[in-house]
């Protein structure tokens, strides 16, 4: 029973188009041809190396993702940057 | 949230779909670039608003094909709506306007599911990773705050049926059909194909049991017997400051309930429709363009509504004649402002079409008050021009500063009455030696008449609690507070003038009307007992947390009603009657000790003066509320405290003394 509820899961996934993801249309080559297949979790699961918890960025993206992750540089950076005035007429909840 | 926070990206979100796009597909810039300036140079902060097709479209093509077309993405209406008011000539300068004021509360795929809208000064949700569901609170209210938001969670009113007993998010009736269909050539959002309907859940109301569904439903709008009063907007004006700062202004909201017609356009077909006044004016622009509507009156400025505070039972449906024969709740010639009477032709209801008093319907009983405990303006004005009273502005000294009522001396009620944060007692009140030496150096001393006002935060009342504490009880409130004084006329003065000279108090300690953390523990769960939770539903329910609470949460044993329900938020009672009728109907009743809570005591005051006023003798007041209450639980080392949903957000930034008028409110 559990095996043919997997199955059915698996079915309605795919035939739902893998949660509103057009994999027909989408830019990113290597979801799209395993989500034509796969289930999420389990793609995700490779991706990230079969560790959960194991974060794997893309290469490209290295840089962005070791400052944005840590809160220790972003406070430091953020620190120098002033929020955008508002007028003191203002009123009203809108 | 601190700006570090808001683009605090999760390592999680690296697990996920999403983080496994290159960053620099969606949002640009340069990861190359060795310094924080370089890597952002060219970089896109929300990619899903102008480029969504090339970003969200990648992989969802039919939801950003007409998403970027929904009335969050375009904001259609607002155009078709002034240009219809407008004309040729004057719609160049009306449309610049609009797009300097209007047009920035648009929403995007990304401030949905991502990050809290640009309106609610951004940043992630959840650490950038993406939630298929948009957080009601964080999202959804953030934008559709003091109409939609404030009726739904009881900030304003008592809160709708539907979360308080149903637990519904916003998604519960706003499924993604609708969020993400297209509004193109929509004239108003009630055209939308896709909007949910009552009957979508609650169908054969015309074939069931209920008489009053059989006769009413396919005449008159559900809301019209099911919603309570709901705030109404006046006049905004939008122009740009000295420094080329763009404003708006809303001259006034007011709480209030109006049933009008269903005027063509309406998208309804009943006969009878809830309206709400839109703030809209025909000078509105004035800054842009002079007369730059002609054709002003082509849209009503009551429009059709539909308030989110939704009850099974309200004071209208409790009685026929609530309704029928209520000439004032029916929208009338007289409710409109001169410019906008032809405008709202279609919507008024005439004399003729209010339905007659249902003969052999009895009135529901007449209601006894202490009628001493509340004065309204015209009185405080005539006792303050016989020099019979002492009048106290409980507010904070910098408000008090740029207008009071002439004669009031200025005694900040939600700084000098609690202990400060930090322990077990705080915000619990003060001793009765200190608070009697606290207000003996502004000279109150009870030896005159008191009436103490505020701007409807409910300092008033908690001054009024504080002096009962102390034994001085010939005091009452201001209905209405300030508002309520500028309201009826009167004028106001700025300045700060020398308070008369101090004086020395002895307290008469009460020492019943105050109820400590260790009593309310013994006592909450008697049959004889209620504790009354004042807080909005979106507090007690654990969805947002007040900002001295370690934890959001609830007091088990509990009982949930907005203080709102008693007062509205610009500070006036509500109607005595139908206020007394809700309490019974809840089973808050005479013979009881209600035991009234909130966050920090502040509204629990105003609920225990509503309930003196209403003749409730047995009231009392948690001393501290929520904050205090979860210390002592710390402190014994229990988990008496109900479930805690939502995450201690950091404590709040250090307020400067003009900033921190809700820093101890409730």
């Amino acid at each position: 029973v559990i095996s043919a509820c997997a199955v059915l899961v698996a079915v309605g996934f795919s035939l739902a188009g893998c949660g509103d993801v057009n994999i027909e249309t989408s830019g990113h080559k290597e979801l799209k041809s395993r989500l034509k297949s796969e289930i999420t979790s389990e793609l995700l699961t490779e991706l990230t190396g079969g560790q959960p918890g194991m974060t794997t960025p893309v290469a490209s993206s290295s840089a962005c993702v070791s400052c944005h992750t840590d809160k220790e540089k972003l406070k430091m950076e953020t620190a120098r940057i002033k929020a955008p005035p508002k007028s003191a007429m203002t009123s009203g909840k809108g | 949230l601190e700006p570090w926070e808001k683009v605090l990206v999760y390592a999680g979100f690296l697990d996920t779909e999403h983080g496994q796009v290159d960053c620099q597909d969606c949002h640009g810039g340069n990861s190359a670039g060795g310094s924080r300036e370089e890597a952002h140079q060219g970089v896109v902060k929300d990619p899903t608003i102008k480029t969504a097709d090339a970003s969200c479209g990648e992989c969802h093509e039919e939801i950003v094909e007409t998403g970027t077309k929904s009335l969050h993405a375009t904001l259609s209406t607002f155009s078709t709506i002034l240009k219809s008011r407008s004309d040729d000539h004057n719609w160049g300068d009306v449309d610049t306007g609009r797009k300097n004021h209007c047009a920035g509360c648009h929403s995007s795929c990304g401030q949905c599911h991502v990050s809290r809208p640009k309106f609610a000064k951004s940043g992630f949700i959840n650490g950038h990773i993406f939630q298929k569901t948009p957080s009601m609170v964080n999202q959804c209210t953030a934008c559709h705050g003091s109409r939609v938001g404030d009726e739904y969670f009881g900030d304003r009113g008592m809160g709708d049926v539907h979360i308080s007993q149903g637990g519904m998010d916003c998604m519960a009736c706003h499924e993604a059909g609708e969020m993400h269909a297209s509004g193109e050539g929509l004239t108003g959002r009630y055209h939308l194909p896709e909007k949910p309907n009552c009957t979508d859940c609650h169908d054969d109301l015309k074939g069931g049991d209920i008489k009053q569904h059989r006769t009413h439903v396919g005449k008159v709008q559900c809301q019209v017997c099911h919603s309570q009063d709901y705030v109404n907007c006046y006049s905004c004006h939008v122009g740009k400051d000295a420094a080329g700062l763009a404003y708006f202004q809303n001259q006034k909201e007011v709480e209030t309930f109006k049933i009008g017609k269903a005027y063509p356009g309406s998208g309804s077909e009943e006969n009878f429709i809830v309206v709400r006044h839109e703030p809209s004016d025909p000078e509105v622009f004035d800054y842009y363009i002079k007369k730059g509507f002609p054709n002003f009156d082509k849209v009503p400025t009551w429009k059709r509504a539909s308030p989110h505070n939704i009850q099974r039972r309200t004071w209208r449906n409790q009685n026929c004649n609530h309704c029928h024969g209520q000439r004032d709740i029916f929208l009338s010639e007289a409710d409109l402002l001169d410019y906008e009477k032809a405008a709202n032709a279609a919507v008024v209801v005439p004399d003729g079409e209010v339905p007659e008093p249902r003969k052999g319907v009895d009135p529901m009983p007449a209601v006894e008050v202490v009628s001493s405990l509340l004065v309204t303006a015209d009185d405080l004005h005539e006792l303050l021009a016989k020099k019979e009273v002492l009048a106290v502005d409980t507010r904070s000294r910098s408000l008090f500063k740029k207008g009071h009522i002439e004669g009031a001396i200025c005694f900040d009620a939600a700084k000098n009455l609690r202990e400060p944060p930090g322990g077990e007692n705080v915000m619990n009140l003060r001793s009765p030696e200190d608070l009697a030496r606290e207000v003996g150096k502004v000279g109150i001393d009870g030896s005159k008449r008191t009436v103490v006002y505020d701007d409807g935060s409910m300092r008033a009342t908690l001054l009024f609690a504080a002096l009962e504490r102390i034994g001085i009880t010939n005091v009452a409130v201001l209905d209405g507070g300030l508002e309520g004084w500028e309201e009826a006329g009167y004028h106001t003065i700025a300045g700060d003038p020398s308070p008369p000279p101090a004086v020395t108090v002895t307290p008469r300690a009460n020492d019943t009307m105050a109820v400590s953390n260790a009593q309310l523990a013994a006592d909450k769960d008697r049959m004889d007992v209620i504790l009354l939770d004042v807080r909005s539903i979106a507090q007690h329910t654990s969805l947002r947390k007040h900002n001295l609470a370690e934890a959001a949460g609830n007091i088990p044993g509990s009982v949930n009603l907005s203080a709102r329900a008693f007062w509205s938020v610009e500070g006036f009672m509500k109607n005595p009657a139908s206020v007394a009728w809700l309490l019974e109907s809840r089973g808050i009743t005479k013979d009881k000790t209600i035991i009234t809570t909130c966050n920090t005591s502040q509204l629990a005051s105003g609920a225990y003066f509503a309930l003196k006023y209403l003749g409730y003798d047995k009231v009392k007041l948690h001393d501290g509320s929520w904050v205090s209450w979860e210390q002592a639980q710390k402190s014994a080392g229990t988990k008496e405290p109900g479930p805690a949903r939502a995450p201690a957000p950091p404590p709040p930034p250090p307020a400067e003394e003009e900033d921190d008028e809700d820093k101890f409110g409730c």
